[in-house]
């Protein structure tokens, strides 16, 4: 159970977007899960040579943005697209760990920096979001209660040359009759 | 990420121009509201209590002004 939007949200789409949100997260690690579990995955091949490990990266990577598209139509609960942000971001600063000269694997101790940083900016990039957010709200509140305002100020204005106009021609017909 | 209170002070935000323009609260009220909800935005954390939350979005389908002036209490009063 969660708020959404002024609602508070408990039904069945809601828990299997956020259900396939986390999937689509972890689908990625599957051929390191694989690695684990299944002895002699590492050396597997297939029929033209390549590892099944890197075919099965391949496919759960290409499969993971689909799932987290069909998820989006579930209405999850916005807070865990904290899980594929942080995954990707993770997944992509250890990939193009080589850059930096050093030897990082998925999933292992050794890359346990780059997952604080990757947690750290996902953080810092739904933070940011909700900033935005909030920024445009006020920029567009604000436009609509100038709007307002200026409306009002118009009326008054008219309101107050009119009421000129009267004094004016009373004042006119006053000076007639003397 | 929508949080829950920007929601509900969006919602107020609305209301309240919503209420001027069907002329149910006077422009001074329109403008004390607005500067009042606004200052809570502005302000990054700001936390309902559950009663008032639940308070205001039952107030979401109903047009009371008493109601509505309640809220507007509720949001320049209950601030964790």
């Amino acid at each position: 159970m969660f708020r959404q939007g002024n609602k508070i949200k408990q039904s069945k789409s809601a828990y299997i977007g956020s259900v396939l949100l986390i999937v689509s997260a972890f689908l990625p690690s599957l051929d390191v899960l694989s690695k684990w579990l299944i002895p002699g995955m590492n050396e597997a091949r297939d029929s033209r040579g390549v590892l099944m490990t890197v075919n099965i990266w391949l496919a759960t990577l290409y499969l993971s943005p689909v799932i987290l598209i069909i998820a989006t139509y579930f209405r999850p609960n916005p807070k865990l697209y904290f899980f594929p942000l942080c995954m990707f971001l993770y997944a992509g600063a250890v990939y193009f760990s080589p850059i930096i000269g050093k030897e990082v694997n998925y999933l292992q101790l050794n890359s346990w920096l780059f997952f604080v940083i990757s947690v750290f900016s996902a953080l810092c990039f739904m933070y940011t979001l909700r900033y935005v957010r909030m920024l445009t709200l006020v920029e567009t509140s604000e436009s609509d209660f100038h709007e307002d305002v200026k409306e009002k100020f118009d009326m008054l204005t008219a309101e107050n040359d009119r009421l000129k106009n009267k004094i004016r021609s009373l004042e006119n017909k006053l000076d007639e009759n003397s | 990420m929508k949080t829950p209170e920007y929601l509900l002070l969006q919602k107020m935000l609305n209301k309240n121009r919503r209420m001027y323009q069907q002329n149910k609260i006077e422009f001074e009220e329109y403008i004390e509201n607005h500067s009042l909800i606004m200052d809570k935005l502005n302000k990054s954390i700001f936390k309902m209590e559950t009663v008032d939350f639940n308070y205001l979005v039952a107030i979401d389908t109903d047009d009371c002004l008493e109601k509505f002036r309640k809220g507007i209490n509720i949001v320049q009063f209950n601030l964790n």
